[in-house]
């Protein structure tokens, strides 16, 4: 006899629940999409190999209203529902991963809600990785959204302004080691200006970091910028300022320097190439401790339906390589995804997803992606 | 042209004056005093912050023992076996606001403390090796 458990039970609610409403809503304008996709893993790491696979759905909800072209309110809300196993253990969510109210005229858009905020040019080694966590391997470039007002104003010279306040995120966002304190509000903006033939910004954050036994102020500058000389260039630096006695360090700076080129050689052939240093430090002009990351991505079109692309990571510090091969073949809703890959044994620290035996050793996995 | 400079330079001046300000470090529970931290503290659990979360170590699984005595005359005396590497280390120590400062060889270095009953729990910062990060530690001790 089929047995549910109260976890199977609430999946087959919403599920039925999310196509009952849809059919429902389909005729009052409303506008549904979702996602399903699932994948199996093998990693073999010191002599053993481990699995792991899971199925993901992300349905997705849009509603539009709009009074001529000047105005619109937008709402978005998505959930992200998974089951995931390693075959000795198992992982399950149903959590909401977007839910955003947008309003928007010609000239300025404030969202409020669980959303995305993220800028900067870099690619694989993002300093300004501030409040997403997409991992550059992941086809689905799925991450957590934070809790937020988001201001923008687009200036008619092209220049944009962000501004942002944050509140009752009290997970880890980012790069982030220890959370905001609890209530406490996050407050930050960017500038974005043109310059020569790309742009140039600044920005900043601030918030009230929770170290358990005590708080501290941790303030986020950073100038970044993109042009395009012939091939495209960018950088992205950012200083954090700890204001704490307590800490080791009180300065922390990453600076990224990139370029990309399409080598016009059939369908075209991407090349990109980054370097990350991070360093920490007390005062400004010294350099107590640091580490090196040079990175690069080739991709090719292997024409209409087919993608390859190789990711490689190098640190300089532990003398790592890391090598990530990907094969994408896209139809209209329905993606295959086939990637393998070779880390250290210490790998998983190198893409913010703790020291999971996952991400150590070699290895292979299937994504089959499906869009509606 | 004008007020793309003008905003710019605004920021400027605003990371400027937010550079130069700060506000001191807020322990939350400031209440240790000197009679309670006396004694032979032995180091029972490791919790490293990761971004994911909090991982939760022994020591022994690091190959790691360490023992600190905070002695009545306000010296302490530390005892490390990391790896084999044995270490020890006398000096003078003091509590403020809950915080422990440790003084050796004229380098003081300080650890924001919790005490429940007899759990001591310090933290501190360091460079994980593995991902160049600093990142947050905390040393769980308890009372001999």
């Amino acid at each position: 006899m089929l047995k549910l458990s109260v976890f199977h039970c609430r999946v087959i609610f919403f599920v039925a629940l999310f196509f009952i409403t849809t059919e429902i809503c389909k005729s009052q304008g409303f506008d549904f999409k979702g996602q399903i996709s699932s994948w199996g893993m093998g990693t073999r790491n010191q002599n053993e190999w481990t699995g792991n696979s899971g199925i993901r759905y992300i349905p997705q909800l849009n509603y539009t209203y709009s009074e001529g072209d000047s105005v619109a309110l937008n709402t978005e809300v998505l959930f992200n529902l998974y089951y995931q196993t390693d075959f000795n253990s198992s992982d399950h969510a149903f959590k909401p991963y977007r839910a955003i109210i947008r309003y928007t005229t010609p000239q300025t858009e404030i969202q409020f809600g669980l959303q995305k905020i993220n800028f900067g040019s870099a690619q694989l080694l993002r300093p300004l990785m501030w409040f997403d966590r997409i991992d550059p391997r992941d086809p689905l470039k799925l991450t957590d959204g934070v809790y937020a007002i988001r201001f923008k104003y687009s200036f008619l010279d092209n220049s944009l302004l962000w501004l942002w306040t944050l509140i009752g995120n009290t997970e880890n966002i980012g790069y982030e080691l220890l959370p905001t304190q609890e209530n406490a509000p996050e407050f930050g903006g960017r500038i974005q200006l043109p310059l020569l033939s790309g742009e140039m910004a600044a920005t900043f954050h601030t918030r009230k970091v929770n170290a358990e036994l005590y708080y501290y102020r941790e303030n986020r500058y950073a100038i970044d910028g993109r042009w395009d000389v012939g091939f495209g260039v960018w950088f992205e630096s950012v200083l954090q300022q700890n204001f704490s006695s307590l800490t080791t360090y009180k300065l922390n700076r990453m600076i990224t320097i990139g370029a990309d080129y399409t080598i016009p050689q059939g369908s075209g052939i991407y090349i990109m190439a980054e370097h990350l240093i991070t360093t920490f430090s007390n005062s400004f002009w010294n350099t107590d401790q640091s580490r090196q990351i040079s990175a690069i991505m080739i991709s090719h079109s292997l024409g209409v339906l087919d993608n390859i692309s190789l990711q490689e990571y190098y640190d300089w510090n532990n003398k790592n390589l890391y090598q990530y091969l990907q094969f994408q073949r896209t139809y209209d809703n329905f993606i295959i995804n086939f990637a393998l890959f070779h880390y250290p044994e210490n790998g998983g620290s190198l893409f913010l997803n703790g020291k999971s035996s996952l991400l150590s050793g070699y290895g292979l996995q299937l994504m089959l992606i499906f869009n509606y | 042209m004008f007020l793309q400079r003008k905003f710019l330079l605004s920021f400027l001046i605003i990371f400027t004056v937010l550079m130069t300000y700060g506000c001191d470090d807020e322990i939350i529970n400031p209440d240790i005093s000197e009679a309670e931290i006396i004694g032979t503290w032995i180091l029972t659990k490791i919790i490293v912050s990761y971004p994911i979360g909090q991982k939760e170590q022994s020591p022994t699984e690091e190959n790691l023992a360490l023992t600190i005595i905070l002695k009545n005359d306000k010296t302490y005396l530390r005892s490390q076996n990391n790896k084999g590497q044995i270490t020890n280390d006398t000096g003078t120590w003091s509590i403020e606001r809950a915080v422990l400062s440790l003084t050796s060889d004229s380098k003081t270095f300080n650890f924001p403390c919790r005490l429940d009953g007899n759990i001591l729990l310090a933290a501190t910062t360091v460079i994980d090796p593995d991902s160049g990060f600093m990142v947050p530690l905390k040393l769980e001790f308890s009372k001999l």
